[in-house]
């Protein structure tokens, strides 16, 4: 059998960017994909005429280099750099945000674009336009620092950290600082920074948790560079990356599951296929979450003690409940138009994390029609609502099997009955197809722990800033072994997989 | 330095300090947690690996006669490493994997059991009907060949073909033909035992009276269910009191059909083609009318965009699995899937019907007609030059790369 360098076990989106990254410096690799197809949560499905996208609502750091701040985004440059050929499309919107609460609710559609966000929210909230503005401004060189940080590969050495020092003092100051804390110590009204903090629903840490630093640079990247979706949905980007890894070398297996990783004596030897093959090899990328490789798939004898201290330190991010719509109905009599809609009972995530718990006491969702966007993504006459719920714990923990299905169902129907109060709009006499994942789904798919999907909640002490200063010696307990994916560094996401693949692989190939 | 333009008063106090011990207060809070052992499975990974199995191991405990064809009852195989057989919805299928002259094949078969049968930790049971089709050589060697206490292997509950009340009408007119009975005979059971909640008129299509499959099954149901339950049985080739006669038509439909209603169409291929142009008749919205997956497409000559030429030649396939080659004969009216089981290349398969996508596999080389009914592909696939071999026949040699689980 032929030798291979490397070997990559899973090929969701930080595995085939690892895969990638080590093909391209022209390394063997071979990726190892239990399921049939690549991608993990970066996939889409058909039902009948219906094509849908799992799970992308958008990519951040894909700016084109055509918008107001000229800045190609370093996930554009990364997947550029790959060869992927993907037909990458732009969302011209930030978010809709409804709150229905009674007496405190709006419901506001945010643009993109610095000037156009901080004339909506002002119009919005009188009075908050100069609070966004200098909230904006902090991300603007946020922005700026976090790529003066990726130039030196986030590990500046003793001299470029006094000039980290002088440039990006600020930085440093509010990195540790909670979003919450900085939005209130810079003056933004509550309204305005509940607006501002919509995009909650992505980040598996409430805004007492979450470093301001790590979510305003988010924000502004995608006021300025804009959300990217692919033009045929997420497994676009999955197959692109498969074709992307052939043309350089690499070789993918799918439908060949590992079951365990050799270790002797702290050291990669080697992976034994479920099917019973052992392929030797020194170097293996893991894009499974620690808890899984070290929980499952090791010799007990040879799980580090700082893993399992780790682990148990860290808290499972989100598990999510998504439900797909194939209505027969065109986009534009729907009633309903935005791309991405979080709809929520209160503007304060804090409070709405505390009820993301529970079946019972959960009460939101978000909404994302990609026929806004892409008018053509579903056939003539048609459109695709897609929902998703996210858990903050096993919410799924007292379910049987018997009143699974029923439970499903559950959900869905108060999903849709409770859009259709608040909007109005009719979706039951329009639904042709109708398919429900939930965090039961997502565990068989995924193999996570609950479900998760979001990798560990970068609350506080385990932020993204701490993460990447450990990423490269500090987490890293048994020779020849890494990980990288949504749980990895960069937090989850689709593109902070990506990077983080391409992290993982830097820091191995050093190795290699 | 005035590069940037933000009120540094929101600063005041804040010190560069706590960015720098970041990384310690991580590692204070790793110290400080305790080395216990790891959880990686909870609840929903302990129902996921319950509902969706990789394989069930089932023993056959009882086989019924009937009419050109048998109906098996399979209980859990603990002894193989089944503990429980998989909880599903009425209407879905299990894909058998079939041991035949030295080749393994798979072929999916609609659970006829109630879900009920299946669920807990003891005694759960599925069972399954096998009627003898024409050039069905599987369905032959399962009839000749299956008996009490052989251990079959099965697949996960797989399928859409089921009841959901958010999408469909309370009441559902079943269009059944032959052993296409038995996703409502499983949906009927479970309205009976009260797993299942909606108003079921199965129109049953047979050719005589005596060919009707499980006809007393289908009457004790109908008691049972205290009339969310009808069936009628349409004969084809007999008159006789109490049945219907001629085919499942748009007519017939509309006669037991009132208010709003779905129809749920399961049958041979030629019922199908046949009831696609009733129902089109019937004028109901497209969400209205659901069709089982056909199964196989079949000879593909003749059909649309089928180049004459490519008819009655056979073509060298080159089939790489995990890096290995190996050559093999495929004929031009058989399916990518098929020569590769046949040779021996076990390539993962469900549906048979093009749709599922579980036979994902990446052509290399050459060319393939894919009909379109059968082409249930992403799109992406389309661009990247990947297949379902098992709705796929060669034009020429090819060169594949498929994924065996095995």
């Amino acid at each position: 059998m032929k030798k291979y360098d490397v070997i990559v076990v899973g090929a969701g989106n930080g595995g085939l960017s690892a895969a990638a990254y080590f093909a391209r410096a022209g390394k063997k690799v071979l990726v190892l994909e239990k399921h049939n197809l690549p991608g993990g949560c970066a996939t889409s499905f058909v039902r009948g005429r219906f094509e849908f996208e799992a799970t992308l609502h958008e990519l951040c750091q894909m700016g084109d280099g055509k918008n107001e701040v000229g800045r190609v985004g370093a996930v554009r440059q990364l997947l550029d750099g790959y060869g992927l050929n993907v037909d990458w499309v732009a969302v011209e919107e930030a978010f809709r945000t409804i709150v229905y609460d009674p007496e405190k609710g709006y419901d506001v559609t945010m643009p993109v674009g610095i000037k156009e966000f901080t004339a909506a929210m002002e119009k919005e909230v009188p009075g908050s336009g100069k609070f966004v503005q200098c909230v904006l401004e902090y991300g603007r060189m946020l922005c700026d620092g976090v790529e003066w940080l990726a130039a030196h590969n986030n590990e500046p050495g003793p001299l470029a950290k006094i000039e980290m020092l002088l440039k990006y003092g600020d930085l440093m100051k509010v990195v540790p600082k909670s979003t919450n804390e900085m939005l209130d110590r810079i003056g933004l009204p509550e309204k305005a920074k509940y607006i501002f903090e919509s995009y909650w629903d992505y980040i598996s840490a409430n805004s007492d948790q979450m470093s301001f630093a790590v979510y305003c640079f988010m924000t502004y990247t995608y006021l300025t560079q804009k959300p990217w979706i692919a033009r045929e949905k997420s497994h676009e980007i999955s197959m692109a990356f498969d074709d992307a890894i052939r043309k350089m070398g690499g070789d993918i297996w799918y439908n060949t599951e590992v079951d365990r990783i050799d270790i002797k004596d702290g050291r990669v030897k080697g992976v034994h296929l479920k099917y019973g093959q052992y392929i030797e090899c020194e170097n293996v990328m893991c894009n499974l979450m620690p808890t899984v490789v070290f929980g499952r798939m090791v010799d007990p004898a040879e799980v580090p003690e700082r893993e399992k201290k780790l682990i148990s330190a860290r808290i499972i991010g989100q598990n999510c409940f998504t439900l797909y719509l194939g209505l027969d109905i065109p986009y534009e009599q729907l009633g309903f138009k935005a791309y991405d809609t979080f709809v929520r009972f209160t503007g304060d995530n804090v409070k709405q994390y505390e009820s993301f718990g529970s079946l019972d006491t959960h009460r939101d969702y978000c909404v994302t029609i990609i026929n806004e966007v892409i008018p053509d993504c579903s056939p003539e006459g048609t459109c695709m609502v897609q929902f998703a719920k996210f858990y903050t714990d096993d919410a799924f923990r007292d379910v049987t099997e018997e009143e699974y299905f029923k439970l499903k169902d559950r959900i869905a129907r108060e999903i849709v009955e409770h859009f259709e109060k608040i909007t109005g709009i009719d979706l039951q006499s329009h639904i042709e197809e109708l398919v429900v994942a939930s965090p039961v789904t997502w565990a068989r798919y995924l193999g996570t722990p609950q479900g998760d999907v979001y990798g560990y909640s970068p609350a506080g002490w385990d932020g993204m800033f701490p993460r990447v200063q450990s990423g490269h010696k500090l987490d890293h307990t048994v020779q020849g072994l890494r990980f990288c994916g949504g749980h990895g560094t960069q937090m989850d996401g689709y593109s902070q997989a990506y990077l983080s693949g391409a992290e993982q692989a830097r820091y191995m190939l050093e190795e290699m | 330095m005035g590069k940037y333009n933000y009120d540094k008063s929101a600063l005041a106090g804040l010190g560069v300090g706590d960015f720098l011990n970041e990384v310690k207060v991580r590692e204070a809070h790793i110290a400080a947690a305790p080395a216990e052992e790891i959880k990686s499975v909870y609840n929903a990974n302990i129902l996921a690996g319950r509902l969706h199995p990789d394989y069930q191991q089932a023993r056959i405990a009882e086989i019924k006669n009937e009419p050109d064809a048998k109906t098996f009852t399979f209980v859990q195989d603990d002894e193989n490493g089944t503990g429980a057989l998989a909880y599903f919805r009425a209407g879905q299928y299990i894909s058998a994997v079939i041991e035949m002259n030295g080749v393994i094949i798979t072929k999916p078969y609609t659970i006829a059991s109630a879900p009920k049968a299946a669920l807990g930790d003891k005694n759960t049971s599925y069972m399954i009907t096998v009627k003898k089709s024409p050039d069905g050589f599987a369905s032959e060697h399962i009839l000749n060949n299956w008996k009490e206490g052989d251990v079959i292997m099965f697949s996960q509950p797989l399928g859409q073909f089921y009841y959901q009340d958010l999408r469909d009408a309370k009441n559902v007119i079943a269009a059944a033909g032959g052993s296409g009975i038995t996703p409502f005979y499983a949906m009927a059971a479970a309205i009976a035992d009260g797993t299942e909640d909606f108003n079921l008129t199965i129109l049953y299509g047979s050719r005589t009276a005596d060919s009707i499959l499980l006809k007393n099954e289908l009457a004790e149901l109908e008691t049972k269910a205290a009339g969310k339950v009808k069936v009628v049985h349409i004969l084809s080739d007999e008159e006789k009191d109490g049945y219907e006669h001629g085919f499942i038509t748009a007519e017939m439909i509309k006669k037991y059909g009132s208010g709003d209603y779905s129809v749920f169409a399961c049958g041979p291929k030629a019922m199908m083609d046949f009831l696609k142009e009733e129902t089109e008749k019937l004028g109901l919205p497209g969400r209205r009318v659901r069709f089982e997956v056909p199964g196989e497409f079949g000879n593909p000559a003749g059909t649309q965009g089928y180049p004459a030429e490519a008819a009655g030649k056979e073509y060298d396939i080159t089939v790489i699995v995990r890096g290995e080659e190996t050559k093999i004969k495929c004929r031009s009216d058989q399916t990518l899937l098929d020569a590769c089981q046949m040779a021996g290349i076990p390539v993962t398969s469900d549906c048979r019907s093009g749709l599922c996508g579980w036979c994902h596999s990446r052509l290399v080389s050459g060319d393939v007609f894919m009909p379109e009914s059968a082409d249930g592909r992403r799109e992406a696939d389309k661009k990247f030059g990947w297949i379902h071999p098992c709705a796929a026949y060669p034009l020429g040699s090819v060169t594949m790369e498929v994924f065996p689980n095995v």
